[in-house]
């Protein structure tokens, strides 16, 4: 007991070197000012800075505080570190009945400041794979999950492909029955919009072959360590307010290579190659 | 206590406060879920938030500086459907937000009117095969739209029209020799191979686009004006190709060349010769109007009504294609020179009809021998290079005989003996 004593004693003494100021105020509470003050091994109560009469010595302070760890001992009610860890949520509805904003509250506030998805739940994004099982009860059954427990990070073109059911790799399994007009309209027709023009959905008319991003979301796609899922790098840069710095290496000059065939009597000029060249790089920063 | 473990748990403290306050996670990638409204029809995502150094070469542009990325990039004259917003959402087939346009999207030969201009059609480039064999740059975009470099043709486009910069690399003939007989060859041969590099260095911006008289031939045929401008120095006269002049040994100037043209000897239509510059104008009198004066005589016509009329010229448009190619046509001596053309082979007086007036060794020239000869064949005579210091009998040998020895250097050099 006299070693943890000692050790708040020293630790008091450490904030005074660390302070450097024997009459700095140490703000606790609110609505008052609650002073420890050290001066020459002593602590003072002090109010609103004045310093009091109330000087209490190293003795007295042990057993203010020998006094206050006995209370602590006597109450049958430990206090919790973590108010609310144990008041559990119901699973048992459909979808998911856990509350992703109370995590999450910044990607909601950007999900509802406007454009588009405001009105869709996280779950219908991100719990929708049909590659993935969710832990999930559904009648009673209880789903461990697999692939993901709660949630997975989702490729825009999971709902963005055009593919319709049972091609698609969309799931209802997982989601609220309440949420289907958040994704359809009243006759059940899909709202969410093809991305075409990469060659990316089964539409045969979807080619991409004259797409100038098409270079931009294919490597999105095949890069092994790429920062998201499928072609989501190309799908957020250009269509959320993300912040995003573009290098570019541009070519700035063309080498034309031309030579004269001739013979004696005949001749033409023929140009046998263009190659770009003197590449430059640029940074562009989207704000 | 020491001060490292007191950092440790202060440190140690403010983490678990701020822990035990705040329930959110912080997002890696902010505003990756802010998304861009895109209800309107046509596009809704800002380009230029991206391409910001594009927007500025085009305000710098002196042309397309008013359109929009749009206008260019998801023009509609194409048959192209890209995703568009709105309530008739279309989801984009060979492109999604833009493609990258070819130039003759837009000029072709019908034209198009974007943003409320028209765009002229890219005369002769816009047809099929190109316009005729006679265009200059055929080679250059038929190669260009062959290349995956850029689509369509753009490769020539840009280096033209743009501030996009180019190298070009030339290979051709050193030098030819001939020899003449009467008016006729009796041998004749090419030798050597020079290289020649043109660089026309520019910002190297493909999207500053340049107004068409900043369009400079001399940048990328930087070997004929150096034949033109310097040739190969000499002390009585620097030897220049590409410039021929007027031979004569009788009438008024004399040899003086440079100051005199007397040619028709003096007559009423006495006046500066067509081809030739003074050495005190060329090197600002070689310029693009200069290479129009044959390489599109039509063109030229057009802008200098004063010449127009001094020398025929809407007659001799007639003997070329210059109305048939983009801007400049291939061309040699004999496309107005010959029998036939406007501008006949004539001869001093005294060889009327019996120098190379009075045979067909002009017409000859031009079916026997290569185009790329053609010009260094009549420039071998026409440059009045090197004599031999026996002039006067040398003078009838080939003036009045039709004898000549010639060797003649390609250019930009043209060094030429002829003896």
């Amino acid at each position: 007991m006299m070693d943890v004593l000692l050790e708040i004693y020293y630790f008091f003494a450490a904030i005074e070197r660390f302070i450097g100021d024997k009459h700095h105020f140490v703000r606790i509470g609110t609505g008052y000012d609650y002073v420890l003050v050290f001066r020459s091994g002593n602590i003072c109560d002090c109010q609103g800075g004045e310093k009091t009469n109330g000087m209490i010595n190293l003795k007295q302070m042990f057993l203010i505080i020998a006094v206050l760890s006995a209370i602590a001992v006597a109450m049958t009610h430990t206090v919790t570190l973590f108010s609310g860890q144990h008041s559990w949520y119901n699973l048992s509805g459909s979808g998911s009945n856990v509350p992703c904003l109370k995590c999450h509250e910044d990607i909601g506030l950007e999900l509802y400041s406007g454009g588009v998805h405001t009105s869709i739940d996280c779950e219908c994004c991100h719990r929708t794979s049909k590659m993935v099982g969710y832990a999930a009860v559904n009648a009673s059954l209880v789903e461990p999950g697999q692939e993901a427990h709660s949630a997975s990070t989702e490729e825009c073109m999971l709902c963005h492909d055009g593919s319709g059911i049972p091609d698609t790799n969309f799931t209802h399994y997982y989601l609220n029955e309440s949420s289907c007009l958040q994704c359809h309209d009243s006759a059940y027709v899909v709202l969410a919009a093809a991305a075409g023009g990469f060659g990316l959905t089964p539409d045969l008319c979807d080619t991409g072959t004259q797409a100038a991003h098409r270079s931009f979301v294919l490597e999105a796609m095949i890069a092994d360590d790429s920062l998201m899922a499928g072609a989501n790098e190309a799908c957020i840069a250009c269509h959320t307010t993300i912040k995003a710095n573009i290098e570019f290496n541009v070519s700035t000059e063309a080498k034309i290579t031309v030579n004269n065939a001739y013979n004696d009597s005949y001749s033409y000029w023929a140009v046998t190659e263009i190659t770009p060249t003197n590449y430059i790089p640029y940074t562009e920063v989207k704000e | 206590m020491r001060p490292i473990t007191f950092a440790i748990i202060l440190v140690g403290l403010v983490s678990v406060v701020l822990l035990l306050t705040s329930t959110n996670v912080f997002s890696l990638l902010p505003d990756q879920h802010k998304f861009i409204n895109i209800d309107n029809p046509s596009n809704d995502i800002d380009c230029v938030a991206c391409h910001s150094r594009i927007r500025a070469e085009l305000d710098n542009s002196d042309l397309h500086g008013n359109l929009s990325c749009e206008d260019c990039h998801r023009f509609e004259g194409t048959g192209i459907s890209f995703a568009e917003g709105g309530s008739l959402a279309t989801a984009g087939e060979e492109a999604h937000a833009a493609y990258t346009p070819r130039c003759l999207d837009c000029h072709d030969s019908d034209g198009a009117t974007v943003a409320g201009e028209y765009a002229t059609p890219a005369r002769a480039f816009c047809d099929a095969n190109y316009g005729c064999e006679y265009s200059a740059h055929k080679a250059l975009v038929a190669k260009a739209n062959e290349s995956s470099m850029s689509v369509g043709e753009n490769e020539a486009c840009l280096v033209c029209h743009t501030n996009y910069s180019c190298e070009l690399d030339y290979t051709y003939f050193k030098d030819i020799s001939y020899s003449l007989s009467n008016w006729s060859f009796t041998s004749f041969g090419c030798s050597g191979t020079r290289d020649y590099t043109a660089n026309w260095n520019k910002s190297g911006a493909k999207h500053v686009f340049l107004s068409l008289d900043k369009i400079d031939c001399t940048k990328c045929h930087e070997n004929i004006y150096d034949a033109l401008v310097i040739g190969t120095p000499k002390v009585n006269g620097d030897y220049l190709t590409h410039s021929p002049i007027e031979i004569h040994t009788s009438g008024t100037g004399g040899t003086d060349w440079n100051t005199n043209n007397p040619w028709p000897f003096g007559g009423p239509n006495y006046h500066d010769r067509y081809h030739y510059i003074p050495e005190a104008d060329r090197a600002t009198g070689v310029n693009s109007s200069y290479c129009y004066e044959c390489h599109n005589v039509n063109k030229y016509a057009n802008e200098n009504l004063a010449d127009k009329t001094t020398y025929d010229l809407g007659d001799v448009t007639s003997d070329t294609y210059s109305t048939q190619v983009h801007c400049a046509e291939a061309l040699w001596c004999q496309t107005c020179h010959g029998n036939g053309k406007t501008k006949v082979v004539i001869d001093n007086p005294e060889q009327l009809n019996t120098g190379h007036s009075g045979t067909n060794f002009v017409d000859d020239v031009t079916s026997d021998y290569a185009r790329t000869f053609q010009g260094d064949i009549c420039m071998g005579c026409h440059e009045a290079a090197v004599h031999p210091s026996d002039a006067q009998a040398i003078c009838t040998r080939c003036h009045k005989f039709g004898n000549a020895d010639v060797t003649i250097k390609s250019e930009p050099y043209g060094y030429a003996t002829n003896i």
